[in-house]
Parts: structure tokens; sequence; C-alpha cells
């Protein structure tokens, strides 16, 4: 039986060599836009009813995911600054998502259970925070770094703190999204070969756990969007309101 | 996204928090490390980096938690 | 872990994924998101607009209802009025009418007294004209038989003295 991390392996498909660096498109990137496609095409199809009031199924599904985004964002960033950051919260809760799902179907992959997308994003969003805080606080975002109400003798002490707080943010982040996904993946794999290994007799009862971890593995892709876009909107807020 | 609010919010705190403390750790302890080997100053900043990782994990751990609208426990404390 | 060892897959992953999620982003805020959220405030809007006009029209059926209600009361009133009046001039005219027929009834039976009277009166004047002349039959008859005695005439002489006695001490 072949290592049920073999699965995670990834091959070119189309050699890229650009200035030295490797882009090369292989099976994660293309399931990747497979679902950003997906969402894509489903909001236009969504918007596309012109006039009426009264949204069909689909259009209300994603008007309640849309909504329910608005007011996390509201509730972490603050109403009025919350407009601006909202497009680019939905879109990283729905790449995500996307990403998680489409990672279900059998024979494609998960982007999202590769340390260093996830990883990526959440430096990027940890950048961003810091020139969002820079920009909007200058000098006085250092502040951030010693809450409010410490008094003057724990200031050193938390200081580190604070830093190593700040720090473990974005490697929290990414490494909590990479850890659901693989480990969801990896059972499923593992079940699915021995499925595949057993015999007709023996073979459907990992074959009817692979569908019952299938199910908890699509709450858990929901679960995992919510929390990577809630701590994006709470690190944003944070650095906004600076306390 | 049909799932219960309380539901939804417990599953994030479950899932936050046990990651961000044991990550707080890590990163302290890694950044004690190299401090060391910056310095040549062996397992101190380690140790101390273990300790403040641990702080700031009980810290994150405590202000999620402070933050957590409490509906069960007692009766509207924040 | 591949995840790990793989190292040569990364620049690929981390290029191509931050580039299409940029791109995502920039068409999901251009095209998708606008019309979607734009539906949504509408509806919010016209919801929240609804219930506002619904609110006014409840309050103006409130309204309506306690002027109605006023109104009700004030007719009530007017009949409950009109039948006290009512009420009152039938039980005067029944007053009246009971006093004029007890006060005919009482001159009726005053007039009845009154005859009575009148006939009991005359019957007795009758009665004592009949019983004054029978007495004065019969004592012109007595006294015609009692003239003729000595003694009477003796007695009638001497009562006439009398009375000329007294006469003439009155003369005096």
């Amino acid at each position: 039986m072949e290592s049920p991390l073999h699965h995670f392996e990834l091959h070119p498909l189309v050699e890229i060599n650009f200035l030295g660096l490797d882009l090369s498109i292989n099976k994660a990137i293309l399931a990747m836009w497979a679902g950003m496609a997906i969402v894509f095409f489903l909001f236009k199809a969504a918007g596309r009813k012109e006039g009426s009031l009264i949204p069909g199924k689909l259009q209300s599904v994603l008007e309640v995911s849309l909504e329910f985004i608005r007011g996390m964002v509201e509730e972490f960033i603050g109403k009025e600054e919350g407009k601006k950051y909202f497009s680019f919260i939905a879109t990283v809760f729905f790449f995500i998502l996307a990403s998680n799902l489409i990672g279900l179907v059998p024979g494609s992959y998960t982007i999202t259970s590769q340390l260093v997308v996830t990883g990526a994003f959440a430096i990027c969003i940890f950048i961003m925070t810091l020139v969002i805080g820079f920009t909007r606080h200058g000098g006085h975002f250092f502040s951030i770094l010693v809450p409010p109400g410490v008094p003057k003798i724990m200031v050193p002490l938390m200081v580190p703190i604070e830093i190593i707080s700040m720090i473990a943010r974005p490697i929290s982040l990414s490494v909590r999204l990479f850890a659901n996904m693989t480990a969801g993946h990896t059972v499923l794999a593992v079940l699915f070969g021995l499925a595949m290994s057993a015999s007709l007799a023996l073979g459907w009862m990992p074959f009817a756990f692979t569908i019952v971890i299938n199910g908890l593995e699509i709450a858990i892709a929901f679960i995992q969007a919510y929390i990577f876009t809630t701590l994006t909107c709470v690190y944003i807020g944070d650095v906004i309101n600076l306390h | 996204m049909s799932e219960d609010n309380d539901f939804r919010r417990g599953m994030g705190f479950a899932f936050r928090v046990g990651t961000e403390l044991v990550v707080s750790v890590f990163v302290g302890t890694t950044m004690g490390y190299a401090l060391d080997w910056f310095f040549g100053t062996k397992p101190w900043f380690m140790v101390a980096g273990l300790i403040l990782g641990g702080a700031a994990g009980s810290l994150m751990v405590y202000k999620v938690a402070m933050h957590l609208p409490s509906g069960e426990d007692e009766d509207g404390e924040r | 872990m591949p995840q790990f060892e793989q190292v040569g897959v990364f620049s690929s992953l981390i290029f191509w994924s931050l580039v299409s999620f940029a791109i995502l982003f920039i068409l999901l805020k251009k095209y998708a998101f606008p019309p979607i959220l734009e539906a949504l405030e509408e509806r919010e809007s016209k919801i929240r607009t609804d219930i506002s006009s619904a609110e006014q029209l409840r309050e103006e059926g409130q309204k309506l209802k306690v002027e109605l209600e006023a109104e009700l009361k004030k007719a009530h009133e007017k009949a409950n009025t009109i039948v006290q009046l009512a009420h009152d001039e039938a039980k005067k005219n029944q007053e009246k009418l009971l006093q004029e027929t007890q006060s005919k009834i009482k001159q009726m039976q005053l007039e009845a007294e009154n005859e009575i009277k009148g006939s009991r009166n005359k019957l007795f004047s009758e009665i004592r004209g009949y019983a004054a002349e029978l007495t004065v039959a019969s004592a012109e008859k007595f006294l015609k038989k009692r003239l003729d005695d000595k003694a009477s005439q003796d007695l009638i002489n001497e009562s006439i003295d009398e009375v000329i006695q007294s006469m003439e001490q009155s003369a005096n």
C-alpha cells in the first residue's frame, strides 16, 4: 500500500519557467482555479436577476452568507471602517471555502493543505495589518504592544509577550488551516486506501466511514474558512481600533 | 452557515484556542532559541521565551474567552 | 510529508495562489458583489419603508377607530337621552292622567256625598214638618178638650196675670 500522504505530492502539468522561478501549473492550482471559477459564476448567476426584489434560492443563500460576513466585519472592524474591507474579507472567505470544498471531490487537490500557501496568505494579511496600523496611527501604533491598564513595572514583561502573540498570529492562522485540511484529507486517503485494498466483503466498512468522514470534512471546511475569516477580521480590527 | 450561532462560535473558539496556545509557546521558544544562537547564551533566552510564550498563549486564550458571550455559565458577565 | 519536502513546487504554489486570489478579489469586487449588495440594500430599505408605512397605516387605523368609537358613544348617549326623554314624558302623562282621574273621582265622590246629604236634609225637614203638623194638630185637639175645665180656666187666668205682671214690671 502506498503512503497515505502520497496524494499530497504535486507534479507539474504545464512547465513554466519565469526568470529562473518554477511557475509550473500543477493539479493544486487547477483545482484552485476550478473552485474560484465556481465561486465567481455562482455570484454572477445570483446577481444577474434585475428588478426583482424576491431572491431566488441560490441568490438568497449567497445573500445570507454575504450578510453573515458583513455582520462579522461590522462586529470586529466597525460599521463604517468595515465597508472598506468587506470585499477583501468576503473574498478570503469564499476563496478558502471553495479551496477546502473542491479538495473533497475525489481526485482533486486542496491547495489549503499546503502550508506554504496558507502561510503566504497569513503573512500577507499580517503585513497588511501592519501597513494599515502604521498608516492609520503612525508611531502611536507601537502602543498595541502595551495593553491598556497594565502597570508600568509590567511593561518590560508585557512587550515581549505581546510581540510573541503578534508573531504567533499569522503562524497559528496558517498552521491551523493547513493542519485541519491535511489531517482530514489524510484520514480520507487512508480510509479510501483501505476500502480499495480490502476484499469486497469487508471493504464496505471503511467505505461507509469515508462517507461519514466526508460529511465531517464538509463541516470542517466551513468552520475553518469561518475561523480564518473571523481571525482576519479580528486582526484588522485590532490594528484599526487599537484596544 | 445554517449552523446555530452559538455552536459556530463554540467551534471557532475551540479550534482557535488550541492552536493559538501551542503556537504561542512554539514562537516564544523559537525566538528565545534564535536570541541564544545570536548572543551565545545557550539555554537562558530559550527558557525565558518558553515561559513568555506560555504567558502569551494563556493571555490570548483569556482574552478570547472574555470576548465570548457567555450565555449559559454566568448571566451576562462579559 | 510532501508539503514540506517538495520544495520545488513552493514557488509556483505561492505565486499562483496569490495571483489567483488577487484576480478573484478584483473580479468579485467589480462584478459579483455590487449587484447582490445592491439588491440586499434595496430590499432592506424596501422592508424598512414597508414597515414604517404599515406602522403609519396602523396608527391611522387606530385613530379612526378611536374616532368611530367616540362617535358611537355619542350616538349611544343621544339615543339614551331620547329614550329617557320619552320615558319622562310618558311618566308625566301617566301621572297627569292619574291625577286627573283621581280628582274626578274625588269630585264625583264629593258630589255624591252632597247629594246624599241634601236628600237626607230634605228628608229630615219633611219629617220635621210632618212631626210639627202632627204635634200642632194633636196639641190643638188636646187643648180644645182641656179648656172646657174650670181648673184649667183658672190656670190660664193666672198665667195671663203673671204675664201682665211681668209686662208691667218690665214697663217700669
